[in-house]
Order: C-alpha cells, then structure tokens, then sequence
C-alpha cells in the first residue's frame, strides 16, 4: 500500500487550526519559508505513531510560543506560566498536532502518549531519553512563526523501530 | 449539570473545564481513569463523564468499560474526548458504553452540541431541545 506523507502546507493548515481552536487570544500562526532557523532555546515535544505507518511527530518552539500556548491553554498571562504547565500544554498541543496527522495515514495507527523534553538548544541532535528515535527520517516539515517567535511541526519515518 | 473532565493532561482539563463552567456546568477533574472511578465512589454522581482515551494508569476505554459495569452509574452519560479519529476507535469507544465522541481540537459550540444530542440541559441549550418540556 502506497502511503501519502502530508505535505508541508496540510501539516501548516492542521497547525493553524489547532492554534486557532485551542488557545484563548492565539494570535495569527502564519506559515514561513522551509529555511526557518530554528529556534535557539527550543522545548521539543514528541509522539510516536504506530501501525500502518511508523514514526514520530516533533514540534520545536521557541521557549516564548511555548510559553503563549500554555498561557492560551490555562487561560492565564505568560508571565505566570509554571514550568510544568508549559510542559504539559506543549505536550497536549503535540498530542492534538500529532493525533490530526495521524489521521492522514491509513488506519489502524495508534498513539503514544506526548513526551516534552526540557527546554534547551537541541540542534540535529535529540535530547537524553528521545535516542529511540535517532533512526527516523525527516519526510515533513513545516516552518511557521507567531510575532516573529518560531514553531517548526516535522515528521519522521521510522526505519525498523524494535518493537 | 454536573460534569466530571477526566483527561491526564492539566491544559486540557483546563480547556473543557472553562467551557463547560461557561456552560453552566459544576466541574469536577479527575488525572485518569482510576481517579475518576474513586472520584465516583465518594462523591454524587455527575450527569456526565468527558474522558481522555489515553491516558495512564487507566486509559478512557477502561473507564468506560468499568462505569458501564456498574449498575448506579449507568444513568451517567460518557463523552469521549480524543484525537482518535478513525472509525474504528470511534466504535470501540461507543460498543464499550460511551454514548457520544468528540474530536480534539473542538469549540465549545461543538461541546454544546454534543450535550443537547445527550438532552443535558445548559446555559446554551438550544430551543430545539426544548421541545416537549412542559
């Protein structure tokens, strides 16, 4: 069965919807060209998708877009966003990004739950604990920026994941 | 209206209990299915559940398959809330007892919707449901 990976613009649109429908005041998410830096004190979230396709969902955000989307979630002002609150809403918007572009691939596919790693300049490599997923591909990526602060959404193929 | 938000995430809880209280609704939170199964043990009974499918501890499918289990909590209506989208989640989650689903991300009309299909009255219940009170 061949599988469609989504394009750049579907992950943008999915992206832009979630921003719009979740977050209190979100402002406008706008869709940015691919050669986007990516941002130097980045969060990373991730989750895995299992199934008919394998990989992984990663959403890169600038430390102040992490701090908007908590602040949007709870419903409170950034600057009294707690350090877990922000964990916790970045992984529940990872969970909703990813769950949405899961439903692109060919059922069944499941859903790990969300996994934040700490706040840090992770350039190409992964952070303690996300090693399992050294092995995937970049096959998606979309670059987008809120007030000039920059989230990156990507997605990786598996190559053999042990089970 | 009583509504228990049982979901392992704050954010989302945060998410569903705003709307909910906007709806008029009394909001009790529970961090995953074993919790809100204390929380039913020791407290009154809410008109309804808005649960997580995955979560740890005890996932949503568990929680739905062990409240339908139970006699006294039958009259409880249970709303899935997940990303979950395809159809055969969505039948897993109704065949264990769930009377009704709703995909993330969601706005609270779409919430108020889903409770005038489950006839729980609300500050924004339409007219529609209206019909055939006296």
């Amino acid at each position: 069965m061949e599988i469609l990976i989504p394009s750049a613009s579907t992950i943008v649109e999915i992206t832009q919807e979630i921003w719009a429908s979740v977050l209190e005041d979100a402002g406008e998410l706008v869709a940015e060209p691919l050669d986007l830096k990516h941002p130097d004190d980045a969060v990373l979230a991730f989750i895995e998708i299992t199934g008919h396709w394998q990989g992984s969902v990663r959403i890169s955000s600038s430390l102040r877009i992490a701090r908007h989307i908590a602040a949007g979630m709870f419903g409170k002002s950034e600057s009294d966003v707690q350090d877990d609150e922000l964990s916790d809403a970045v992984g529940e918007f990872t969970n909703i990004v990813g769950g949405n572009i899961k439903a692109l691939f060919p059922a069944p596919c499941n859903l790990s739950l969300p996994g934040v790693a700490g706040i840090g300049t992770f350039g190409d490599e992964l952070p303690p604990g996300f090693e399992i997923y050294q092995s995937e591909r970049l096959v998606g990526e979309a670059h987008l920026s809120w007030q000039s602060e920059h989230l990156v959404v990507s997605l990786w193929e598996a190559a053999n994941r042990p089970e | 209206m009583r509504a228990l938000v049982v979901d392992d995430s704050r954010s989302m809880r945060a998410i569903l209990g705003r709307i909910l209280r906007q709806l008029g609704a009394e909001v009790q939170e529970a961090c995953d299915g074993r919790a809100a199964i204390d929380m039913l043990e020791n407290s009154h009974l809410p008109d309804i559940a808005l649960v997580d499918w995955h979560m740890p501890v005890m996932d949503g499918l568990q929680f739905v398959s062990m409240v339908r289990r139970h006699p006294e909590w039958r009259s409880m209506a249970i709303m899935m809330v997940s990303t979950e989208s395809d159809k055969h989640h969505i039948v897993q989650a109704l065949t264990a007892g769930a009377n009704e689903y709703i995909m993330k991300p969601f706005t609270k009309d779409a919430v108020s919707e889903k409770l005038d299909l489950l006839g729980i009255r609300h500050n924004e219940t339409r007219d529609i449901s209206n019909q055939g009170d006296q």
